[in-house]
C-alpha cells in the first residue's frame, strides 16, 4: 500500500465560518475572489462571511454566477474577472458546485494553454504553470466533501459531458465547515447530499485503494450517517445531528476518493447524466443491491456495517447477511422518504443506455468487484424493482 | 532443462543435443548472445547461409518462478546489421520447457525455396515437416490450420507473409496463452525475415505428456525466493494495481504528462488526442464491448497486464493491444480513433509486421507530405500496400530509416537502423541514452527512465540509463519486462530474491552482484559481437534533428556530449 493524501486544513464548528478573516491571514491574502451562486446569497448564507473578510480589511471581488455542474463557460468567465481584477486568494461559499467551479478557475487561472488540457481521468496534463493561489471553501450542505477532495466535476457544454479535473493541486487550501449554514438545508437536501456522504463512505471500504486508516473513517461515517441523517431530516435544526452529517461529509469524501468509488458512482453518474436526478440520489439508489454483491468481497466490514443497522450477523453465513444488509439499507433509504423508480428512472428503456454509460466509468473499471454487463443490469433492475 | 535443438535447415535434420556447461547460468536474451558469438561471424549476411536464429528459454523457465517462462529470439538483425534480442510472453516458453527445451538453433538454408514446420509431438520428438502448403498464409490462419492438424492443445511460434518474403521490418508471431491466438510478437530486428530466409515458417510444440524433471539444488531456498519476489509483485503499486487494471496502456498517463509520448513524427509536441485514445479510453471501449483486461499471456503471470479488446459489434478485433502500438500508430501518426489502430495492430500481426517500426514508418511519410498527419484511412492504406507487395509497399516494408531515405526525409528517428519506439528521447533523456547506446538500438526494452521526475533534464541520466540497462538487460536472463519494474521503482532490493532462487535453483553463493552479472554479461556479449560486426562509437548517438530540435512542450533537446555518451557502459 502506498498513498498520497493531499490533505486540506480543516476549520470545522458552530461559527467557523465568521472566523474567515483570520484563516485568510495565514495565507496572506489582499484581495479575495469570492464565488457564490445566487441561491446562496439569497439564503443570507454570504453576507455575513463577506462582512467578516471586509472587516478584517481585506478587498473582496464577489462573483454570483457559479452554476450547477459547472459549465466551462461560467469557469472561463469567472477566471477572466480574477485575472482582470489581480486577485490573490479564493473563496468559494456553496454546495459541490460552486466549490469545483473554484477548483476550476484556479486551474484557468494559473495554468497555461487551453483549459481542456487539465481535464480527463487518468489523461489529464500535468499542472505546469504557476503555483495554485491559495484556495479556501466554505460548504453549505453536508455531503459533496468538495472542500477536501482532489477532484472537480466540470461540464463540457460543447462536447453535452461532464468531465472530471483530477489534479492534487486543486485540493483546497482550507475548508471551514460550518454546520449552522446546513441548518436552513430543506429536507430533501439534507436526504440526496447525506446519501452521497454515506455513498462516499461504503464504496471507499470496498475501494481498490482502501487500507485500515480509511475503512475505520469510513465506518465512523457510516455510524454517523445511520443515526443522524434521519435526526436532521426530522429537525433541520438538531444542532448535533447537523454538526454530525457535516463530519460525514468531510471524512466521506476523504475515504471514498482516496480508498476509491466503485460500483455506487459508477451507476449514479450514469443515471445522473441521463435522466438528471440528484447526484446523492442516483449514487445511493442502488447501493443496497451493490452492498449485497460486495458482501464476499469485504466480508468482516460487511457485516460491522450490517449490525449498524441492526442486522443480526454473528455465525451468519456472508450470503444472509448481504441479503439483510441489503434490505435494511433499502428501509434506510425510503424512510428518508427519498424518490423511488418513477422519479429516478422513469423510463425502464433508458436501463441499456445507463448501463452501457456506467461500464465506461473510470470508478466501474477499477472496482475490485467487477460484475460482468449482465451481472450490473441485474443489480440495477433489481434495485428499480424494490423502488417500484 | 537441458535439452537444446538444432536444426539444420539444409540437412533438414534436427538433432539432440546437451546444453552445455558454460550455458547453465544464462537465460533468455543472454543464452542467445552467447550462442551467436560462439558460433556466428557478426560480419555475416543476416539473411544469409552463416546467420543463425537461436530461440531461447529463461533462466528459471518451467520453475514456477513468476512470469519465468518467455521466449526469447535471438539472431544478426536484418534490421540493425547489428546482435538483436526479441522476447515473448504467451504459452509456448511453458510448452518448451515442460519437454525440458532450453535452447533451439536454426542454422542453414534450404538448398531450393521451400517452406517447413518444426513439429515437437507430445513424446518430444521433434521433426521437420513440409509445410509449403502454408506458404503466404498469415499468423491466424496459419494457427487455425496447425491447430486441425496437430489438435488444440499445442503453442505456436511462426512468421506471416512478411518473414517469408524477408522484410526487414517482420515478426515472429507466438500464441497467447489467454486467447490462444498468435497476437503477441517477437517484435523487433526483422527477426521473422531472418526465420523465413531459413524457409522455416512454423514451430509447432504439442503439450509434453510428461513433464520434464526440473532439478533444484535446495528446492526450499529457491521456494522462499519465488514467495518474496511473488509478494513484492504483489505490493509494488504498478504490478499490482495499475498494470493489472489498465495493462501497458496505463503508460499513455505517464508519457502523454510528460511529453515524452511521441506526437507527429517526434515533433516534441504535446498529444492533444489523449481522450481519444488513452487509456480511459481504451478501458471504456474494452468494458463496454465485452472485452476483457487483467489476462495473463502466459500462464501462472500474476500481473495480468494483457487483454482482449473488440470491435465496436463485440467481436474479437485484437489481443495484446498495447501502450507502444497505440503510442507509434497513435499519438506518434495523430490518428485519433482506437479502433482504425486496433485495427491496422490485427493486420500486423497476422501479416507479421513490428507495430513499433510500422508507426514509426508512417509517421515519417506523414512528416514529409505522403498523406497528412491524423489520417487513419491512409495508413491502413499503407499496411494493404505491404501487404499486396506493391514497390512502395516493399520500401515501407524495410523498416523507417530505408522509407525515409527512400522519400528524402529529413527527420528520422532510427538509431542503429530501428526505429525509436514510444518515448521521445527529449522528454525522456534516460530513454533516449538507452537508444543512442544499447547494442539492441532504439528498443524499448533496454530501458526506459520514463516516469522519473522531471525526465526532460540530463541531470545524472547517463548513470540512471546504465543502470536501468543493466537491469534489463539482467530481467531478460530471466521473465518478463513488467516483473522487473519493482527492481526499477520502490522496490530495488528484490534483487536478492531472486539471487536466492537462483542459489535454490543452482546452487553455490548469489547475491545482487552476482545476479546483475548476468546482465553485465549479456550486454558485453552483444556489444563485442557489434564491434565485430563494424560498429563504432559514432553508432551511438541519435540522429542530429533531436539535439538541433527543441521540444515545444518543454524546451528540451537532446544535450548529451559525445564524450558523456561514450561513458554509458564502457566496456
Ligand atoms: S506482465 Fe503482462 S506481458 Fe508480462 S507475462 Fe504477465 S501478462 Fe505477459
Amino acid at each position: 500500500m502506498d498513498f498520497i493524501y493531499p490533505m486540506t486544513k480543516i476549520i470545522f464548528g458552530d461559527g467557523s465560518s465568521t472566523t474567515i478573516g483570520a484563516v485568510l491571514e495565514s495565507y496572506r491574502a489582499e484581495k479575495v475572489f469570492c464565488i457564490y451562486d445566487k441561491g446562496v446569497k439569497e439564503a443570507g448564507i454570504v453576507d455575513p462571511i463577506v462582512e467578516a473578510m471586509h472587516m478584517a480589511g481585506y478587498e473582496v471581488v464577489e462573483w454570483d454566477g457559479a452554476q450547477v455542474s459547472v459549465p466551462y463557460s461560467t469557469v472561463m468567465e469567472a477566471s477572466k474577472i480574477a485575472a482582470d481584477e489581480h486577485i490573490d486568494t479564493l473563496v468559494a461559499i456553496g454546495g459541490g458546485s460552486a466549490m469545483d467551479t473554484g477548483k476550476a478557475v484556479n486551474v484557468a487561472l494559473t495554468q497555461p494553454g487551453e483549459f481542456e488540457r487539465y481535464v480527463g481521468i487518468l489523461d489529464a496534463g500535468l499542472l505546469d504553470g504557476t503555483l495554485m493561489k491559495p484556495y479556501i471553501c466554505i460548504p453549505t450542505t453536508a455531503g459533496t466533501g468538495s472542500e477536501v477532495s482532489n477532484v472537480a466535476v466540470v461540464y463540457d457544454e460543447e462536447a453535452g459531458v461532464k468531465k472530471a479535473l483530477p489534479q492534487p493541486e486543486i485540493t483546497p487550501t482550507a475548508a471551514i465547515i460550518d454546520p449552522l449554514l446546513h441548518v436552513n438545508m430543506p429536507p430533501s437536501l439534507t436526504a440526496s447530499t447525506g446519501l452521497d456522504a454515506l455513498a462516499h463512505a461504503i464504496e471507499g471500504i470496498g475501494g481498490v485503494r482502501r487500507n485500515p486508516m480509511m475503512t475505520s473513517w469510513g465506518m465512523t461515517v457510516c455510524d454517523l450517517v445511520f443515526t443522524n441523517l434521519p435526526r436532521a431530516m426530522a429537525n433541520g435544526k438538531d444542532l448535533e445531528a447537523r454538526e454530525h452529517m457535516a463530519m460525514a461529509a468531510t471524512f466521506g469524501i476523504l475515504v471514498g476518493s482516496y480508498a476509491g468509488f466503485h460500483l455506487g458512482h459508477a451507476l449514479g453518474h450514469s443515471i445522473e447524466a441521463v435522466t438528471h436526478v440528484p447526484h446523492g440520489i442516483t449514487c445511493a439508489f442502488a447501493l443496497p443491491e451493490i452492498c449485497e454483491w460486495y458482501a464476499d468481497e469485504i466480508p468482516e466490514e460487511t457485516k460491522k456495517m450490517a449490525a449498524m443497522l441492526g442486522v443480526e450477523v454473528a455465525g451468519r453465513p456472508i450470503a444472509d447477511v448481504g441479503k439483510d444488509f441489503k434490505q435494511a439499507l433499502r428501509t434506510f433509504y425510503l424512510d428518508l422518504n427519498c424518490p423511488k423508480t418513477g422519479t429516478v428512472i422513469p423510463d425502464p428503456s433508458d436501463i441499456d443506455r445507463i448501463i452501457e454509460l456506467a461500464l465506461g466509468e473510470y470508478t466501474y473499471i477499477t472496482a475490485t468487484k467487477r460484475p460482468s454487463r449482465a451481472q450490473l443490469t441485474e443489480i440495477l433492475e433489481a434495485a428499480c424493482e424494490s423502488l417500484r | 532443462m537441458k535439452k537444446v535443438l538444432r536444426i539444420n535447415m539444409t540437412g533438414e535434420t534436427v538433432a539432440w543435443e546437451a546444453l552445455k556447461d558454460d550455458h547453465v547460468l544464462l537465460g533468455n536474451r543472454g543464452l542467445t548472445a552467447k550462442v551467436l558469438t560462439e558460433e556466428v561471424d557478426p560480419a555475416c549476411d543476416p539473411l544469409g547461409e552463416e546467420n543463425k536464429l537461436v530461440f531461447a528459454l529463461g533462466l528459471l523457465a518451467g520453475t514456477g518462478f513468476p512470469t519465468a517462462n518467455r521466449l526469447s529470439v535471438g539472431t544478426k538483425s536484418p534490421l540493425t546489421k547489428g546482435i538483436k534480442e526479441s522476447n515473448s510472453g504467451g504459452n509456448i516458453a511453458t510448452f518448451l520447457s515442460r519437454h525440458g527445451i532450453k535452447l533451439i538453433i536454426v542454422e542453414g538454408k534450404p538448398r531450393e525455396k521451400t517452406l517447413s514446420l518444426l513439429h515437437i509431438d507430445a513424446d518430444g520428438n521433434a521433426e521437420l515437416v513440409k509445410a509449403d502448403e502454408y506458404a503466404g498464409l498469415g499468423a491466424y490462419e496459419l494457427n487455425e490450420k496447425v491447430k486441425s492438424a496437430y489438435g488444440d492443445n499445442i503453442a505456436v511460434a511462426c512468421i506471416g507473409p512478411a518473414g517469408e518474403r524477408g522484410y526487414s521490418n517482420s515478426t515472429i508471431q507466438v500464441t497467447d496463452y489467454s486467447t490462444g491466438h498468435p497476437n503477441r510478437a517477437l517484435g523487433r530486428g526483422g527477426v521473422g525475415a531472418v526465420m523465413g530466409s531459413r524457409g522455416l515458417k512454423a514451430i509447432v510444440v504439442e503439450r509434453a505428456k510428461k513433464k520434464a524433471d526440473i532439478m533444484y539444488a535446495d528446492r526450499a531456498q529457491f521456494t522462499r525466493g519465488t514467495r518474496d519476489f511473488t509478494n513484492v509483485l504483489s505490493r509494488n503499486r504498478a504490478t499490482a494495481t495499475a498494470m493489472r487494471l489498465f495493462g501497458t496502456m496505463v503508460g499513455m498517463a505517464v508519457t502523454g504528462k510528460s511529453g515524452a509520448l511521441p506526437v507527429k513524427n517526434f515533433s516534441g509536441e504535446r498529444c492533444m488526442i489523449l481522450d481519444k485514445i488513452g487509456a480511459t479510453k481504451f478501458q471504456q471501449n474494452i468494458s463496454q464491448r465485452g472485452g476483457s483486461s487483467s489476462l495473463p499471456c502466459q500462464p501462472g503471470c500474476p500481473i495480468k497486464c494483457s487483454n482482449i479488446y473488440n470491435d465496436a459489434n463485440g467481436n474479437y478485433l485484437t489481443a495484446a493491444f498495447e501502450y507502444e502500438t497505440v503510442a507509434m500508430i497513435g499519438s506518434n501518426c495523430d490518428i485519433d480513433d482506437l479502433d482504425t489502430i486496433a485495427r491496422i495492430e490485427r493486420m500486423c500481426d497476422d501479416f507479421g509486421i513490428d507495430t513499433i517500426e510500422l508507426g514509426a514508418t508512417i509517421g515519417v511519410c506523414m512528416d514529409t507530405g505522403i498523406l497528412p498527419f491524423g489520417d487513419g484511412e491512409g495508413a491502413l492504406n499503407l499496411v494493404n500496400e505491404i501487404i499486396n507487395g506493391t514497390e512502395f509497399g516493399e520500401t515501407l516494408a524495410q523498416g523507417t530509416e530505408v522509407t525515409g531515405k527512400h522519400i528524402g526525409a529529413r527527420r528520422i528517428p532510427t538509431v542503429k537502423g530501428q526505429a525509436m519506439p514510444g518515448y521521445d528521447p527529449r522528454n525522456s533523456k534516460g530513454t533516449g541514452v538507452g537508444y543512442a547506446t544499447s547494442p539492441q538500438g532504439a528498443d524499448h526494452t533496454v530501458g526506459t527512465t520514463s516516469g522519473s521526475a522531471r525526465d526532460f533534464l540530463k541531470t545524472g541520466r547517463i548513470q540512471m540509463s546504465q543502470k536501468i540497462q543493466v537491469l534489463y538487460a539482467t530481467v531478460d536472463n530471466f521473465m518478463c519486462h513488467f516483473a522487473g519494474l519493482p527492481l526499477a521503482s520502490t522496490h530495488r532490493y528484490a534483487i536478492e530474491h531472486i539471487a536466492e532462487a537462483m542459489a535454490g535453483k543452482y546452487g553455490g553463493e548469489w547475491n545482487a552482484d552476482r545476479v546483475f552479472g548476468i546482465g553485465i554479461q549479456t550486454i558485453m556479449l552483444e556489444k563485442a559481437f557489434n564491434r565485430k560486426a563494424g560498429f563504432t562509437p559514432q553508432d551511438d548517438r541519435l540522429p542530429r534533428f533531436f539535439y538541433e530540435e527543441a521540444s515545444p512542450m518543454t524546451g528540451a533537446t537532446f544535450d548529451f556530449t559525445d564524450e558523456e555518451l561514450q561513458q554509458v557502459i564502457p566496456f
